[in-house]
């Protein structure tokens, strides 16, 4: 896996956990499972006090010298028994049979021998590693194709020459395989050993918490343990990559076998389905729905449950929107050039998992506009409705930008309704600046496929009016959109720099306008999607900023 | 020279007879053809000649003397070629040179001269899983080649190769016989291969392997010989041998 998907993987797995924790502290409902977002707000806080500090560092050196002195002693001496068949064969019937017996047991003779102190846990830590090395290493030197040696030799080699050209580099993978795996059980050993007769470390301080009562701070010892946990194996894994640059492919290969197992399964599953639904182009979205929360903010209480209802309806809404266009689309987007490599076509993913995707969305959708209110979750069927119907507006008419932007306009007033229970005016015209730019720059887009659009008899404003009106109707939107933009500082009393922020956004759309020319469009795609990244977190940063400096100046 | 003499080998402490008075000589120079069906015994021969495989009875003698373990003037190529997967291209043919004390310049001369030659100076940096079947053997030639030997056994050296890469191999090869005047002792289980390769073709019969003739095959050795007619009859000839009982 490259790095760009291992991200990406990272980020949805932690998605993944964090609406599954949700939902779980939702159903049990105690302190004892606190929700995400205070968990996590608490160990930002604790983050930046010294203490945590002192604990997460103790509980780091303890275990990363275990795991060094580990793999020191382990190593060579699972390249011996390997390589000797008489060592092995009077050693690794003791090392078996002692294997499966739980060193754990072993703590309090360790710490009757060799006391309290941070060397008995490094001890315990390093003596349940060692072994998992040594057999791991042994088994790869076991594992060592004699042809090797043969061929070495054959050049008239020593056994010290096999062992350092062969049975060196060849174990040497194995053992850090070893280490990646063995990472969960050096963390679990650590918070046993931490979780008494200490009065320091991550294991400790979940401990201490539990005894005191303070659930949310059991969790910052966890999450704290698990970032430990998480660091270790990526460095792990990268020093794999780093000290045994052979095994770079074959190590890649391996990923791209085991996609074959569920969880990489799911999560390679997730990646096409979010390059297809282009869910970065959500985080992009959702700064329509955060400015909204801002101004609503000001008539009504927000508390973290409504936040994160209205992401994950926004989440919702816009996979369902974008997948059902892939869906209703596939068939003319297979013909087009630009949209034949999209994964529908390309045939990544079949037409009924899409529809179950589709099916899927729409019900987190739906859900999360439930637990918005009883008024959204009927509202969300009409909403779901004109979001699907927009797929179908450009085989009739050449409007279909109107409402494709009136589509993403509904956010606004989706959120005031949601958090204040009624419609207003006012955020009416942070819908009208939505539709205006977003039609507008879907206008731009079009202008690429104008050609394919008139031979399939598709209606875009450029394949109707030519590619020199539609620029022109593309210009006036936006100068309208800027207008829209700017009233509200007026309509919502904003403090005068989201007026600055306008400004700034008004030129990034002039930018965007000299960039494209009648007779040159090739800079439509990757710029455009640049600059309309900025302009939406441009617009919330606008609105944040000119609500909280309000009456301040 | 080579000269083997009532050879026997058995494994498993004689409950697996291999070799069963195995007689030949190969002079210097000369090339000889190994052929036999798979599992005869033959692959057993080329380790016992690379002084890999011991505890033999009978006579094995290279250059006047009896052969006691690996030597210096032979190179052995696997069959799979046994090249390091951790080691680069250019890491993998100096090896021998390595393990022979072989000073880091001189390596590097013999290395680049040698890669140059078989047209691998691009790939030096590469690792094994990145190459071709047949740039894969190229680096194992090369590697042999860097010992300088006089004798050179190959254990179904293009047995896993398409047939444009095996003849274009096998080609080279004959150049490189020629050039450095190598004796070669290789193994196969192509008839076409053994003709065009050996002066001599050794058929083996099936386990335990003995010797069932040595056919002299003067013509060998020029790549045009691949499409002559005598070249068919001496498939032919050898075919016929091999299916007799």
């Amino acid at each position: 896996m490259n790095s760009k998907r291992m991200t990406f993987s990272y980020i949805l797995s932690f998605a993944l956990v964090i609406l599954v924790w949700k939902v779980a502290a939702m159903g049990v409902s105690s302190p004892v499972l606190p929700p995400p977002e205070e968990a996590l707000h608490a160990f930002v806080a604790s983050a930046s006090t010294m203490v945590f500090w002192k604990h997460f560092g103790i509980s780091a050196y303890r275990v990363i010298v275990s795991i060094l002195v580990a793999w020191c002693l382990a190593f060579p001496a699972g390249i011996i028994i390997g390589y000797s068949r008489r060592i092995d064969m009077v050693l690794s019937p003791m090392i078996f049979m002692t294997y499966p017996i739980p060193k754990v047991v072993l703590l309090p003779v360790i710490l009757l021998l060799f006391g309290l102190g941070d060397f008995s846990k490094i001890i315990l830590i390093g003596i349940i590693l060692f072994f998992q090395i040594l057999v791991a290493t042994r088994d790869g030197v076991k594992s060592i194709d004699e042809k090797y040696y043969d061929s070495l030799l054959s050049m008239g080699a020593t056994d010290w020459d096999i062992i350092r050209e062969v049975v060196f580099p060849a174990a040497l993978p194995h053992s850090f395989t070893a280490l990646r795996i063995t990472t969960g059980t050096a963390i679990s050993v650590l918070f046993f050993v931490e979780s008494f007769a200490t009065t320091s470390g991550l294991g400790y301080m979940i401990m201490d918490s539990w005894a005191r009562a303070a659930y949310t701070e059991i969790f910052v010892g966890i999450i704290g343990m698990s970032i430990l946990g998480l660091a270790l194996y990526e460095t792990f894994r990268y020093l794999e990559r780093k000290v045994c640059p052979w095994r770079a492919n074959e190590v890649d290969k391996q990923d791209e076998e085991s996609t074959a197992t569920s969880v990489t399964h799911i999560l390679s599953r997730i990646i096409i389905y979010a390059h297809m639904i282009k869910f970065s182009h959500t985080v992009f979205a959702l700064p329509f729905a955060l400015a909204s929360l801002v101004l609503v903010w000001r008539i009504a209480p927000l508390d973290s449950n409504t936040v994160f209802w209205v992401i994950m309806a926004m989440v919702g809404s816009r996979s369902a929107a974008m997948g059902f266009n892939r869906y209703a689309d596939a068939a003319i987007d297979s013909k087009n050039e630009r949209t034949a490599v999209r994964e529908l076509p390309a045939g990544t993913i079949s037409r009924h998992d899409v529809v179950i995707f589709i099916v899927l969305s729409s019900l987190l959708f739906v859900v999360s506009a439930a637990m918005l209110s009883l008024l959204c979750f009927w509202l969300s069927f009409p909403v779901l409705f004109i979001l699907f119907f927009y797929s179908y507006t450009k085989r009739f008419t050449w409007l279909s930008h109107i409402i494709l932007g009136f589509g993403i306009s509904l956010v606004p007033m989706a959120v005031w309704v949601a958090v204040a229970g009624t419609l207003s005016s006012r955020i009416a015209v942070l819908s009208l600046f939505l539709m205006t730019y977003i039609a507008g720059f879907d206008i731009l887009y079009s202008c690429q496929d104008i050609d394919f659009d008139r031979q399939e008899k598709l209606y875009s404003i450029p394949a109707v009016f030519g590619i020199q009106n539609a620029l022109r109707a593309s210009t006036f939107l936006h100068i309208v959109s800027v207008l829209f933009l700017a009233s509200l500082y007026w309509i919502f009393a904003l403090h005068p720099v989201f007026l600055v922020f306008v400004v700034v956004i008004a030129v990034l759309f002039f930018v965007e306008h000299r960039l494209v020319k009648p007779n040159d469009l090739t800079k439509i795609n990757v710029a455009f999607y640049h600059i309309n990244s900025i302009i939406s977190v441009l617009l919330f940063v606008a609105i944040l900023a000119g609500e909280l400096l309000r009456g301040v100046l | 020279m080579i000269h083997v003499e009532s050879l026997h080998k058995e494994f498993d402490s004689g409950s697996l007879q291999v070799l069963n008075d195995v007689n030949f000589s190969v002079d210097d120079g000369e090339s000889m053809a190994i052929i036999g069906p798979s599992g005869c015994g033959k692959t057993t021969l080329l380790y016992i000649l690379a002084g890999l495989t011991g505890h033999v009875t009978g006579t094995v003698m290279v250059d006047g003397n009896s052969l006691k373990g690996p030597s210096r003037d032979t190179a052995f190529i696997l069959q799979d070629f046994g090249l390091l997967p951790w080691k680069t291209v250019w890491q993998n043919v100096c090896l021998g040179m390595k393990l022979r004390g072989v000073s880091r310049k001189d390596q590097q001369i013999t290395a680049e001269s040698l890669l140059e030659g078989l047209g691998l100076a691009g790939h030096r940096g590469y690792y094994p899983t990145r190459l071709s079947g047949g740039e894969k053997q190229r680096v194992a030639i090369a590697r042999a080649l860097a010992l300088k030997p006089k004798i050179l056994l190959m254990d179904e050296p293009f047995s896993s190769l398409d047939t444009f890469s095996r003849e274009k191999l096998q080609n080279t090869l004959l150049e490189i016989r020629k050039l450095n005047q190598l004796t070669m002792i290789i193994v196969t289980h192509s008839i076409e291969e053994a003709v065009f390769l050996g002066n001599k073709i050794m058929v083996m019969s099936q386990r335990p392997a003995q010797v069932k003739a040595i056919v002299a095959n003067p013509k060998a050795g020029h790549p045009s010989y691949r499409s002559e007619d005598t070249f068919f009859a001496m498939c032919r000839k050898i075919r016929e041998m091999m299916e007799e009982t």
